[in-house]
């Protein structure tokens, strides 16, 4: 047996050893995440593989991982990049190419999005001097509506960029069709709904654009990382150029002349002949993940199917034992013809119910229970956003409600039936 | 452009049309993404290992309409690598493909278009050929002329294809060109190189887009009369041009 074979069996007896050790849930005592990576000695193995290799920079695993997960979605390019904000980043930038022409987003365009959400889905609109058209969202779904959207739209509109906000995807065939009908581009943020479906199609493959997180809070991970994906050629094209510094050339690390055209182009003023690796036609970023990243991501995609389900099983089991505090609570939905991938149960504390949404928060965080806020809750109440150019469609009621009486807890593989059912208990104990 | 993806393969028919020119199919382990017509991939001669640099290869464009899986390409004798692979290279050696690259597409929606090719060049024309035959609305839509030319009839390699496309398509119209021409009963082909001159530049072709593929002495030649005796503009003319 070769040494790699070798560490690997080594590998394989410390985890059986680790979680030998591993003792089983004491309610109460024991720490109920609202998230957290699951893996096991696959995932070390893989990225002991890519370290014995030592490529580290993009090579055989980024290969195999962005195959995989473009043939796993049914679109067709798929970009690692360092995280899912630096995927909205470079999606965002992509657009405002002008290799575009006249369909480029310019400075002054706007873009519609919302709110309720994280905040690097809008950030790369603000930063480049875009302006956010922000809409309200509803309630249990946390999704804004086609009618919102559409009444948003101006002459001046260039793009809707939204997140399926915890794995919901919003009404991608009516969106993508609006989106149509006004040459619009559609980015869909889907770093919390890997997985997730809408009439049968998954989410992410709608959109002129979309992207993936690989956080270990999200459904699958390489610790840090994300992935913009598209099944537009040309806008592949240009999402890898920002990615990688802002070059034209597309040949991969380490590679020379893919093109076949590397000392024979006039590019700009440049001299004719100019050396290709080096001409830039975008301003960009180096935000390119390591092939150790790549591999861990590798052993998480062939979970992925096994983690969906999990977390459809976990939420539909909450949701069924938080049926019958309805009267306090708004429970999570999707709309129809959507089948989602979740990313948590989000819980809504109604005006008029006995306890407040920070007591129920601070009742759970007390009994070892994680929770989270919707994320950002109304971004323009942060301190960041006071003074942003921007424009609101109607009022943000609904997110300001998300910002003073929405939480979230964990649905992912990591739970089990007791945790669950400790979950709910604990609820219905601070509710009575 | 779809990114270019990489796959081990093998030689699963070699075509022999004479000493210096064979059409290769090759099968892929891994499907490649998708091939627009004229777009190109590198061969390698050996299997390629993961955890090792991309090995030697060379360019060639995709002689076929392909769903990723197989492919063909037409190899003509230039160097000591071609040389290699007309000779030595046989039916179940094993290869690698990486690829798709260029942006040598034709682009379908032009009202009108004419494609000059010569000797293997044609390979760059050929899955645009064949998609053609299987949609016709990218043919409908658009006039093409092809301007087909190689050393002799034989070596018009791709001229039952293009026959075929010009008996079902009545706004696709070639005319072939031969340097040696025994034969005098062939009407067809015209005995000689490509000659701009059989177009009727009294009509509409000086507003057409130009497709150029070839050696690159027949690339700079007929980009030159375009540009100083046609007056077409350079940015009407496209080549499928490597080092």
């Amino acid at each position: 047996m070769d040494y790699r074979e070798q560490i690997k069996h080594l590998v394989d007896a410390f985890v059986e050893d680790r979680d030998k050790k591993t003792s089983s849930f004491i309610p109460g005592q024991d720490l109920v995440q609202y998230a957290g990576r699951i893996h096991d000695s696959d995932e070390i193995k893989y990225a002991i593989d890519a370290s014995l290799d030592f490529w580290l920079t993009a090579g055989r695993f980024t290969d195999e991982f962005e195959y995989g997960l473009g043939e796993f979605l049914g679109i067709d390019n798929t970009l690692t990049v360092n995280s899912g904000s630096s995927a909205n980043l470079v999606a965002f930038s992509t657009l405002t190419s002008p290799k575009l022409l006249d369909r480029k987003i310019n400075k002054g365009d706007e873009v519609i999005t919302v709110a309720a959400g994280f905040p690097t889905t809008v950030n790369p609109v603000i930063q480049f001097g875009a302006i956010p058209v922000f809409v309200d969202v509803q309630l249990g779904n946390y999704c804004a509506t086609i009618e919102d959207i559409e009444r948003a739209i101006t002459p001046k509109t260039k793009a809707i960029m939204m997140a399926h906000t915890m794995g919901v995807p919003f009404e991608l065939s009516e969106l993508r069709a609006l989106c149509d009908k006004n040459n619009l581009w559609l980015i869909e943020d889907n770093c919390d709904a890997l997985g997730s479906k809408y009439n049968d199609k998954f989410t992410g493959s709608f959109g002129d654009l979309s992207t993936v997180s690989f956080y270990p809070a999200h459904h699958i991970t390489m610790g840090e990382g994300g992935a913009v994906m598209t099944s537009n050629d040309d806008l592949a094209r240009i999402a890898q150029s920002f990615r990688d510094w802002g070059r034209d050339c597309y040949c991969a690390g380490g590679e020379n002349n893919s093109c076949g055209r590397r000392f024979s182009q006039q590019c700009g003023t440049l001299p004719f002949g100019y050396d290709h690796k080096y001409v830039y036609s975008h301003i960009g970023y180096n935000l390119k993940i390591t092939d150790i990243q790549a591999a861990i991501g590798c052993a998480q995609l062939k979970k992925l199917p096994t983690f969906i389900d999990a977390r459809r099983k976990n939420h539909e089991k909450i949701g069924n034992g938080l049926k019958r505090y309805e009267d306090k609570l708004i429970l999570h939905t999707a709309p129809k013809n959507s089948d989602p991938s979740w990313f948590g149960y989000v819980i809504t504390v109604r005006e008029g119910s006995n306890k407040s949404r920070d007591e129920i928060v601070k009742f759970l965080q007390a009994n070892n229970i994680e929770t989270r806020n919707l994320f950002c809750g109304n971004l323009l109440r942060h301190p960041a956003y006071a003074n942003i150019e921007h424009r609101v469609v109607g009022d943000l009621r609904n997110t300001d409600i998300i910002t003073s009486n929405t939480f979230f807890i964990g649905v992912y593989p990591g739970l089990t039936d007791n945790m669950i059912d400790y979950i709910i208990e604990k609820i219905g104990e601070v509710l009575s | 452009m779809a990114f270019p993806r990489i796959s081990n393969g093998f030689i699963s028919e070699k075509i022999i049309f004479n000493e210096d020119l064979v059409l290769v199919t090759v099968n892929l382990n891994r499907k490649l993404p998708r091939i627009k017509a004229g777009q190109f991939v590198h061969l390698a001669l050996t299997e390629y290992l993961p955890d090792k640099r991309w090995p030697e290869s060379r360019v060639f464009s995709v002689a076929n309409k392909t769903d990723g899986l197989s492919i063909k390409l037409l190899i003509s004798r230039q160097g000591a690598f071609t040389s290699f692979l007309i000779d030595k290279i046989n039916i179940n050696a094993k290869v690698s493909v990486k690829g798709p690259y260029g942006e040598f597409a034709i682009k379908e929606n032009e009202n009108s278009i004419v494609l000059l090719s010569g000797g293997s060049g044609i390979s760059a024309f050929t899955a645009f050929l064949e998609a053609g035959l299987e949609a016709h609305s990218s043919f409908s839509k658009c006039k093409i002329t092809l301007l087909y030319g190689a050393r002799n009839k034989e070596l018009l390699v791709f001229r039952d294809l293009v026959k075929k496309v010009q008996n079902n398509f009545p706004n696709f119209n070639v005319v072939f060109f031969a340097e040696e021409l025994e034969e005098t009963n062939i009407k067809d082909i015209i005995k000689g190189r490509i000659d701009l001159g059989v177009l009727d530049w009294k009509s509409e072709y000086k507003s057409r887009d130009y497709y150029i593929s070839g050696g690159q002495d027949m690339i700079n030649f007929f980009k030159e009369k375009l540009t100083n005796e046609y007056s077409i503009d350079l940015d009407s003319i496209y080549v499928d041009a490597w080092e």
